[in-house]
């Protein structure tokens, strides 16, 4: 047990325990995930449930799987080509050393359609990433189709390589969130929202996600974006009953500044 | 598990050559996790059709974050248990309604779970949190055990055991509390 562990006594210590449990409600799962990149010890909790649980993983009788099951995966991975190329822009991100830009996305997109499609299910949604930016005040612009774009945005990588499913551009002097969804997919009949989590605050809606869109959010609401996480939720069609999301969190990110 | 020559290459080498795109070790650490990995999924995930889509998840996402596995923050199993428990549970979130047939005992069901320990595979720390488990009161045990084996959400486990969600909650932060101080120990 590390030392650092030992400060998550009480609430925390138990909402890393459920977290990792799966129990916490979605809106409570999403402000947890939106603490975890801001709080290593916290992360290290999460880390210490998951290896003290794991005996109960593994003592779970193995059952072996259909013989052809490693060909189809194989045969999954064959067949989105551009997955290599994927990942070389997810590693690039995570360098912040070469660009990638909006158009580069697109045509991964375009790409990765195929493998998508044949996937299907909210286990290849979950897999997906955000990529999020936070532009500073009062260099809102388009985006020029030659500008290196790790001028303009960050790609934050999370689970390994692969396309970012949001870009998420938020400018705090106007208010102004331009999103863009290279990759977000819903599952049939289903929405996508996407939430802002700022310290402390519960999740705030900032709209359904589509292919692109410009919304206004309350300059106090710009401002408390600096840091704050993005959640995207899966929801009923036209958004969350609740005003909270209620579906599994498919999409994290963090917003960053630029 | 098979007891080939290749059982014994570490976990943590396999995942670092499928870090760098090795598809041959990739085969290698298939063979050797998933029967493991498919009993997980299993469990959490009742339907076989689905759970083998939900395998080949896994896989893929083994495939596409073997470069961001650190061997420092977590072992090799328990980083490809969280892979599965998540994609199974994302699996099985918002469908599962069809399983809280509210006519159901849910004490029936309760004890028609198997136990996980009755497997027969061993492990240095499974000894510590089966008597750890033991100390925990059974409506806890039953919970954590149920969230953590069959994915259910505080929301079923109220259902099933009759009881509202606040108190399922508060079994599972006593039920984690206790688990944290006899593991600690």
């Amino acid at each position: 047990m590390s030392a650092g562990t030992d400060m998550f006594e009480g609430e925390d210590d138990a909402l890393a325990g459920e977290y990792v449990l799966g129990t916490l409600p979605p809106a409570e799962r999403v402000a947890f995930e939106a603490r975890l990149p801001r709080e290593p010890a916290l992360a290290r909790a999460v880390a210490d449930w998951q290896e003290r649980l794991a005996p109960l993983a593994e003592a779970v009788d193995p059952v072996e799987p259909p013989a052809d099951l490693l060909a189809r995966i194989e045969a999954r991975l064959e067949g989105r080509a551009a997955g290599s190329v994927a990942t070389a822009a997810g590693a690039a991100g995570e360098r912040g050393g070469d660009v990638v830009s909006l158009d580069e996305v697109r045509r991964l997109r375009r790409s990765l359609a195929g493998w998508r499609l044949a996937a299907g299910g909210l286990g290849v949604l979950a897999a997906a990433l955000v990529a999020v930016a936070i532009l500073a005040p009062g260099t809102f612009a388009p985006l020029p189709p030659d500008e290196p774009a790790a001028e303009r945005y960050v790609a934050v990588v999370d689970r390994g390589g692969e396309l970012p499913a949001l870009i998420v551009q938020v400018d705090v002097a106007s208010g102004l969130v331009r999103v863009r969804a290279p990759a977000a997919e819903a599952p049939p009949e289903q929405a996508l929202e996407l939430w802002l989590v700022a310290d402390g605050d519960a999740p705030r809606s900032l709209g359904l996600v589509e292919d692109a869109s410009d919304i206004r959010i309350e300059p106090a609401v710009a401002r408390s974006a600096p840091g704050a996480t993005l959640a995207v939720s899966v929801e009923p069609p036209g958004g969350s009953p609740t005003g909270a999301p209620t579906g599994p969190v498919v999409y994290t990110g963090v917003l960053i500044p630029q | 598990m098979r007891h080939s020559p290749e059982s014994e290459e570490p976990l943590e080498a396999l995942l670092a050559a499928v870090a760098g795109e090795d598809r041959a070790a990739y085969r290698r650490l298939y063979e050797r996790t998933s029967a493991k990995l498919f009993g997980v999924v299993l469990r959490i995930v009742k339907d076989r059709g689905m759970a083998e889509e939900v395998l080949q998840e896994v896989y893929l996402g083994i495939w596409r974050g073997a470069s961001s596995y650190a061997a420092e923050k977590a072992r090799p199993m328990t980083w490809m248990i969280t892979i599965a428990r998540n994609r199974a549970i994302d699996a099985v979130r918002g469908r599962r309604e069809v399983l809280l047939d509210p006519g159901e005992d849910g004490e029936d069901r309760i004890a028609a779970i198997p136990d996980p320990f009755d497997a027969a595979a061993t492990f240095a720390d499974r000894d510590a949190l089966t008597r750890c488990l033991d100390l925990l009161e059974e409506a806890h045990r039953h919970c954590i055990l149920l969230a953590y084996c069959e994915g259910w959400s505080r929301e079923e486990l109220a259902a099933r055991t009759g009881k509202n969600v606040n108190t399922i909650k508060t079994w599972l932060h006593r039920g984690l509390a206790t688990l944290r101080g006899c593991l600690s120990s």
